[in-house]
């Protein structure tokens, strides 16, 4: 397992520094990641789902080397810092949520998928350009849109092609984060498509990261959820889908309307029904089975799964 | 050009058309030689006629004619001074926003510092140290002009940093300077592109302010502002002469403001 791990994560902590503008003002730190491990197998795909603000995007940004982290990153068991080398850059590319944001408006798009190739001096003229026809091949756009800036195509294209130039350096794990959230329904299944259809041809390893747990339990074979910064419940997709063990996956699976209506709606801004307590459970003021125990000491993740499965569960009353 | 064309556009471009091509008839052909004198004092300070069309000044030289070769020195002090500030200020801009924390504090500060000079003052005082030659003018011009580009490089710059492309081109592991100069310098063009233009109009004006002081261009390169100033003293006895001479100069600072606010529109 651990030798052909694509990506591992150990108590990945990140702060987001809140110190404001004033000159004295005190320097607050708000943590965003705690102890945040995960580990994404060769051609695995890994789900992330979360509410806004749970973190799962600085875990994304952390992976990528956006930010700076403590804790340990490894890419292929080696250990890598914020700074990198381009050689460790090359296997981990990302999608982002806004394709519009994502493409640079004054380049056109065969020059936005060179790019990629002439910063790491891959190939001749000739071998990149091949290169660049594969890639439109592969996410269904013909060579014309080479010649094309942005602003005259869809959200939907626009997303292949940030598809396309996050696979030109064939790298071995694609970071997506929220990749069909700013896309209507019909462009973001395609996208959805696509990315099933890339994982399973290249064995690309996925990080995908999404509030949607439908979308994630479509495309990924294990899935993590995330509350306020901490992994709550981790497992196969099946378990995490069928067999919730944490309070907050469950009201995240209610909250997921049904097309019958049978589906319930879980108010995410839910009078809290205790205080919230530094030291315990994140969920523990909306959770509505917590005991005395839950507010005062956080539970560690346990794994729930038997019979050889993980699944992880950081409750007491699992 | 996806937007249609506007009013001031189009009035801009015809404004500085005219100027630009009256500069360039005039350095292969001028009425009247513009530096030639007259001894004669029949023909001082004629009323335009047929034969001088703006008339001739108190050395009976022909006013069209010098007004026509003074063009391209304008010009000249005018685009040298823009490209010295431009490239200094956008480089400074994107240095200060890219790098941020203490350097963009320096470098914005030092800005702050020499914006906060009335403009006239300080080239005076640097004409007034500097070693005096036909176009030192030009230094002191630059240097005022830096903290507008470095202003608008630096918040151009701040609008993209953090903008997906730029991450994207962060993970794909392209440079810091290629991150500025390829990614989000061209970015930045269209607001830059609007400010050159108005940055030579404010050049014109300012060089012909200080050639008004007599601090511009030497005589006896005929200087509008120099021109404007000569004529100032005869402004009783001959006054299509300031008249003339101060309207080349509105006609050609208009015209650049006009087509300087034509690309702000046209471009988005």
């Amino acid at each position: 397992m651990k030798s052909d791990a694509i990506l591992e994560t150990r108590n990945l902590v990140n702060f987001y520094d809140d110190s404001g503008l004033g000159l004295f003002g005190r320097s607050k730190k708000k943590q965003v990641l705690s102890d945040v491990s995960i580990t994404i197998a060769h051609g695995e795909a890994f789900g992330i789902v979360g509410e806004s603000g749970c973190g799962k995007s600085t875990l994304s940004k952390a992976v990528l080397g956006l930010i700076d982290y403590s804790g340990e990153i490894r890419v292929k068991g080696q250990v890598v810092s914020a700074k990198r080398t381009k050689s460790v850059r090359k296997q981990v590319q990302a999608v982002f949520q806004d394709p519009s944001g994502a493409l640079n408006s004054k380049k056109r798009i065969g020059w936005t998928l060179l790019e990629p190739l002439r910063v790491h001096k891959l190939g001749t003229k000739d071998e990149q350009n091949d290169r660049v026809n594969q890639i439109l091949e592969l996410i269904g756009l013909d060579p014309s849109y080479k010649s094309r800036f942005p602003n005259e195509l869809s959200g939907g294209q626009k997303q292949r092609i940030c598809i396309g130039a996050s696979l030109i350096l064939d790298p071995e794990l694609l970071v997506a984060d929220e990749p069909v959230s700013a896309l209507d329904v019909s462009a973001g299944a395609q996208i959805l498509n696509l990315l099933d259809e890339l994982h399973r041809k290249l064995n690309l390893s996925l990080l995908f990261i999404s509030h949607n747990l439908n979308v994630v339990y479509y495309l990924c074979d294990r899935i993590a959820v995330m509350y306020k910064g901490q992994i709550v419940e981790q497992g196969s997709s099946d378990d995490i889908y069928r067999n919730a063990r944490h309070p907050y996956t469950q009201a995240l699976l209610a909250a997921v309307p049904d097309i019958d209506g049978t589906g319930g709606f879980a108010d995410g801004n839910a009078a809290a029904l205790r205080e919230p307590s530094e030291h315990g459970c994140a969920y523990y003021a909306l959770c509505p089975n917590a005991s005395e125990t839950c507010g005062e000491r956080n539970p560690d993740l346990a794994d729930v799964g038997g019979d050889g499965d993980e699944h992880l569960v950081r409750c007491y009353g699992s | 050009m996806r937007n249609k064309l506007n009013a001031e556009f189009k009035i801009g471009a015809v404004f500085t058309g005219i100027i630009l091509a009256l500069m360039l008839i005039s350095l292969i052909y001028t009425p009247y030689d513009p530096y030639e004198m007259s001894m004669n004092i029949a023909d001082k300070l004629n009323k335009p006629s047929a034969a001088h069309w703006l008339g001739t000044d108190n050395f009976g030289r022909d006013i069209l004619s010098r007004l026509m070769a003074g063009i391209k020195h304008t010009m000249l002090v005018a685009v040298s001074t823009v490209s010295i500030s431009l490239t200094t200020g956008v480089l400074l801009g994107l240095i200060a926003g890219y790098f941020g924390k203490a350097l963009d504090e320096v470098i914005m500060r030092v800005m702050d510092a020499v914006s906060s000079f009335p403009g006239i003052l300080l080239a005076l005082v640097m004409v007034t140290v500097m070693h005096q030659g036909r176009y030192t003018i030009i230094i002191p011009l630059s240097i005022l002009f830096i903290p507008s580009f470095t202003r608008i490089a630096r918040g151009g710059l701040l609008q993209y940093k953090s903008a997906d492309f730029v991450n994207n081109a962060k993970v794909f592991g392209a440079s810091r300077l290629r991150i500025i100069f390829v990614h989000i310098l061209p970015n930045v063009y269209p607001s830059l592109l609007s400010s050159l233009v108005l940055g030579l109009s404010n050049a014109i004006m300012a060089e012909s302010g200080m050639s008004y002081l007599g601090l511009g261009l030497q005589p006896p390169i005929p200087s509008w502002g120099r021109i404007l100033s000569e004529a100032q003293a005869q402004l009783f006895i001959a006054p299509w002469y300031a008249v003339v001479s101060g309207l080349f100069i509105i006609f050609t600072v208009v015209g650049l403001n006009f087509l300087g606010e034509g690309i702000r529109k046209l471009l988005p």
